[in-house]
C-alpha cells in the first residue's frame, strides 16, 4: 500500500501494557505504534504470547484482568476529527465498541452465549446501540444480517441455538454479530484457527468480500503465515511485546529484513519463496516479567552484536513504507 | 452390560398428558406458542422423565407439594381454630392421646394438647408460617446475596474485597445468634409501624391465617423473618460470586463488552441465566434449612409467640409435658418437620439431576434407540 494513498483511521502510538501478576509485573506490551488506513486489512503476526491479541483488545480498553495500559495513545479518526480512545469514559468507549470498532472473537463455540438464540445475539448489540427500535424490529435485521454473511436459510438460523450449528455457522454468526451495527473497523482475532481448512478460505473469502462490499478496515490477528499472504495488505511482525517489523504484504515476504521474520518465513511453507526444508527458531519465548535488557530477540537471534544488549533498537524505514527494528539496519 | 432401553412408565405417559395440556392451554392464551417453544416444550418433557427415574426426588415432591399445599389450605381445611380452647367447655378435654374420644364422643386423630386444642388443627395451621417465613426469606434474602454476588464477582478488585470482607463478617457470626439478636431487638419497633399502619395488619394477619386478637404477636414474626433474611443472604454471595468469576472468563461476557453491552445488561443477561441452574439446586436445599431454623428460633421462643400454631412452636411447649408420657404434643411436629425437611433435600438432589442437560441427553437417546 502507497503512503500517498493511506487515509488514516486509527493509530497506535507508543502503548505500554502491563500486567500485575501474582510472580510480577508482566511487560506484555512494550512501546508499540502503528498506523491503520481506512479500507485496508492490517496484519499482526506472531507466536503466541507475543502480545497481538492484547495490543488488539486495549484498542478499546478490553485488555483482561490484572492488566493495565500504562501509557499510549489510541488515535480514532472519524469524520469529525481525531478523538484519543484510552481518555473516554467507560460510558462513551461502550458506544464505540460494536458500533464504530466491532470484534470478531476466536472460538466461535464460546463466544455465544448457549442459552440465547443467535438470531438473540445479533439483534441484541443493536437494540444496545439503538440502531433497532425494538428487539422485534432486531430479530427480522438479523435475518438480513445473517444473509449478508452467507448462512444458508437464514430465516431458520435466526432461531437456532449455538449448539445447533456447525463450527463455520457459529463463526460468520459471530461475524455477523460483529457487522451487525455496520461498524467502520472490524478487529478480527483469529477468526480461523479453530476451523476445518476448508471452512477457513470460505471464511476469509467472507471477510475480503465484506470488505469491499461495506468499505471496512480490517484487522487481522494470526499466527499463520499462509492466512497472512492471501489476505493482507500490510503486515506488522510482532515479537515479545514489540512490533520488529512492519510493511506491505508482498516486501515482508520478498524481502524479510528482520532476523525473526526471517525465522518465521523460514519455519513455515512459504507460498511465495521455495525452500528445501522447514527451520525453527532456536529458544523460546522470552519471560516477560524479566525480559532480555535491549532488543527482546537478541537471545535467539543468529547476528546478536553487543549494541543489541545494550539498547532498544527503534522502528526505521528501510525501503517505502517498510520499518524494521533491528541494529543490523540502524548502521 | 446389557443394553439399556428406556421402558415408559405410566409417569411418564403421565407426564406427556401434562405437557400436552400445557402447550394446549398456552396455545390458547398465545396462538402459535406451543410451535415457537416447542424445544422448550421437549426439554420440560425430558426434565420430567429425569424425575420420574428418581424414586426418591418424586416422594421428596410430593412431600413439598404435601407441605405447601397444607400451609396454603391447612388453616381451611382444619377442624378446629388453634384458638379454640377446648378446656373452657370441659376439663376431660386435655391430653386426649391419638385416636382417643372426647367426653361427648369425638374423635381426635392426633390427640389434644394441655389447653384442649385439637392437635391435627394444630398441625394443619402450624405450616402455614414455616412457609411464608420461609419463602419471604427466600424473596428478600437471595435476592440480596445473589446482587451482591454478582457486583462482587463481575467487578473485582476492590468492589470485590469490600463485599466479600463484609459477608465473611456476616458468616463469623453463628447465624442463630445473630437471628437471636435480631429477633430481640426488632418487634418493638415493628409494633409501632404495625400500629399506624393498620391496612398492612390486615393482610399479614389473612397471610398468617391468625385472628384479628393475636395481632400484637404478628410483630416477633415479621422480627423472625427479618432477622432469618439478614442471615441468610452470606451463604448466596459466596456461592454466586464463585460462580459468577468462573462464568465471566468465558468468551460471550468478553464478547458482550466488546460489542458494547453494559455492565448490568452482562450480569443479568448473560451471567445469572447460566447459573441458574445450581443456583435453584442450593435454593431448594436451603428451603429445608430455613424451615429448621425457623423451627429452631421458634423453639427458643423467639418467633411465634403462643398461643399462635407453628410447628417449632408446638415442639417447645410440648416438651414441657415429655416426661409425663404426652409424647404427641413434642413429637408429632418435631417428626413433620424431619419429614418437611427431608423432603426438601430429597428434592434438591434430584433437581441436581433433572438440570443437568447430560441426564436429559441420555434419556432422550434411549426413547430414540428404542424406536
Amino acid at each position: 500500500m502507497l503512503k500517498t494513498t493511506c487515509r488514516p483511521i486509527l493509530e497506535v502510538r507508543n502503548l505500554y501494557v502491563n500486567f500485575y501478576t501474582y510472580a510480577g509485573v508482566v511487560k506484555a506490551i512494550d512501546g508499540v505504534s502503528f498506523t491503520i488506513c481506512e479500507g485496508e486489512i492490517f496484519c499482526l503476526v506472531g507466536e503466541t504470547g507475543c502480545g497481538k491479541s492484547v495490543t488488539s483488545r486495549a484498542i478499546t480498553k478490553l485488555v483482561p484482568n490484572p492488566g493495565k495500559i500504562e501509557k499510549g495513545e489510541i488515535i480514532y479518526y472519524t469524520p469529525q476529527g481525531k478523538i484519543d480512545l484510552l481518555k473516554l469514559s467507560e460510558e462513551e468507549l461502550r458506544k464505540i465498541r460494536g458500533k464504530e470498532i466491532a470484534y470478531i472473537f476466536q472460538d466461535p463455540s464460546s463466544a455465544l452465549d448457549p442459552l440465547f438464540t443467535i438470531g438473540y445475539h445479533v439483534a441484541e448489540t443493536m437494540v444496545e446501540h439503538k440502531t433497532v427500535r425494538n428487539l422485534k424490529e432486531g430479530l427480522q435485521k438479523a435475518i438480513y444480517i445473517l444473509k449478508t454473511v452467507l448462512i444458508p436459510d437464514p430465516e431458520k438460523r435466526v432461531k437456532a441455538y449455538p449448539h445447533e450449528l456447525s463450527g463455520g455457522l457459529k463463526q460468520r454468526s459471530v461475524i455477523g454479530i460483529g457487522l451487525s451495527n455496520k461498524p467502520r473497523i472490524v478487529i478480527a482475532d483469529e477468526p480461523t484457527s479453530n476451523l476445518d481448512v476448508t471452512i477457513q478460505a470460505q471464511i476469509l473469502d467472507l471477510l475480503k468480500k465484506l470488505r469491499e462490499r461495506e468499505g471496512l478496515t480490517v484487522i487481522l490477528i494470526t499466527h499463520n503465515m499462509g492466512v497472512v499472504a492471501k489476505m493482507c495488505d500490510r503486515v506488522a511482525v510482532m515479537y515479545a511485546g514489540n512490533i520488529v517489523e512492519l510493511g506491505p504484504t508482498e516486501r515482508i515476504f520478498e524481502n524479510p529484513l528482520h532476523p525473526y521474520t526471517k525465522g518465521l518465513l523460514r519455519a513455515v511453507p512459504n507460498p511465495l519463496i521455495k525452500i528445501e526444508r522447514l527451520e525453527s527458531i532456536p529458544g523460546t519465548v522470552p519471560n516477560l516479567i524479566y525480559p532480555p535488557p535491549g532488543c527482546r530477540f537478541h537471545p535467539r537471534c543468529p547476528y546478536t552484536m553487543d549494541e543489541c544488549k545494550r539498547r532498544k533498537p527503534k522502528l526505521i524505514e528501510i525501503e517505502d513504507g517498510h520499518y524494521v527494528a533491528c541494529w543490523l539496519y540502524a548502521g | 452390560m446389557a443394553e439399556e432401553v428406556y421402558e415408559k412408565k405410566m409417569l411418564d405417559k403421565l407426564s406427556d398428558v401434562l405437557i400436552k395440556t400445557l402447550a394446549i392451554f398456552m396455545e390458547k392464551i398465545r396462538p402459535g406458542w406451543s410451535i415457537r417453544n416447542k424445544s422448550r416444550l421437549d426439554e420440560w418433557r425430558l426434565m420430567l422423565y429425569a424425575l420420574n427415574r428418581s424414586t426418591l426426588g418424586l416422594i421428596g415432591l410430593a412431600i413439598v407439594l404435601t407441605f405447601i399445599f397444607i400451609g396454603v389450605f391447612g388453616p381451611a381445611i382444619a377442624p378446629y381454630s388453634y384458638s379454640d380452647l377446648l378446656i373452657y367447655k370441659d376439663v376431660k378435654y386435655r391430653f386426649i392421646p391419638p385416636g382417643g374420644k372426647g367426653p361427648n364422643g369425638e374423635i381426635f386423630i392426633l390427640g389434644t394438647d394441655e389447653w384442649g386444642r385439637d392437635m391435627l388443627s394444630l398441625m394443619l395451621y402450624g405450616a402455614r408460617i414455616p412457609l411464608i417465613i420461609t419463602l419471604l426469606v427466600m424473596v428478600i434474602g437471595a435476592p440480596i446475596g445473589i446482587f451482591l454476588g454478582l457486583v462482587a464477582g463481575y467487578y473485582g478488585g476492590k468492589v470485590d474485597e469490600i463485599i466479600m470482607r463484609i459477608t465473611d463478617i456476616f458468616l463469623a457470626f453463628p447465624s442463630l445468634v445473630l437471628a437471636i439478636g435480631f429477633a430481640v431487638v426488632l418487634p418493638d419497633r415493628i409494633k409501632n409501624i404495625l400500629e399506624t399502619n393498620l391496612w398492612l395488619q390486615d393482610i399479614l394477619l389473612a397471610f398468617f391465617a391468625i385472628e384479628p386478637v393475636d395481632a400484637p404477636r404478628l410483630a416477633n414474626l415479621l422480627a423472625v423473618i427479618i432477622a432469618i433474611a439478614v442471615v441468610w443472604w452470606p451463604g448466596y454471595t459466596r456461592m454466586v460470586r464463585g460462580s459468577t468469576l468462573s462464568i465471566k472468563e468465558n468468551i460471550y461476557v468478553e464478547a458482550a463488552r466488546a460489542m458494547g453491552m453494559g455492565s448490568l445488561g452482562i450480569m443479568f443477561k448473560h451471567i445469572l441465566p447460566n447459573m441458574l441452574a445450581p443456583l435453584l439446586v442450593i435454593m431448594t436445599l436451603d428451603v429445608g434449612s430455613l424451615i429448621l431454623l425457623e423451627a429452631g428460633l421458634s423453639y427458643l421462643g423467639i418467633g411465634a409467640q403462643p398461643p399462635l400454631a407453628d410447628w417449632g412452636r408446638i415442639v417447645y411447649d410440648g416438651s414441657k409435658w415429655l416426661y409425663r408420657g404426652y409424647w404427641w404434643l413434642s413429637l408429632l411436629p418435631g417428626f413433620l418437620i424431619l419429614i418437611v425437611v427431608l423432603g426438601f433435600n430429597l428434592l434438591g438432589d434430584a433437581l441436581r439431576d433433572i438440570l443437568d442437560p447430560k441426564v436429559r441427553r441420555s434419556i432422550e437417546f434411549k426413547i430414540k434407540r428404542k424406536r
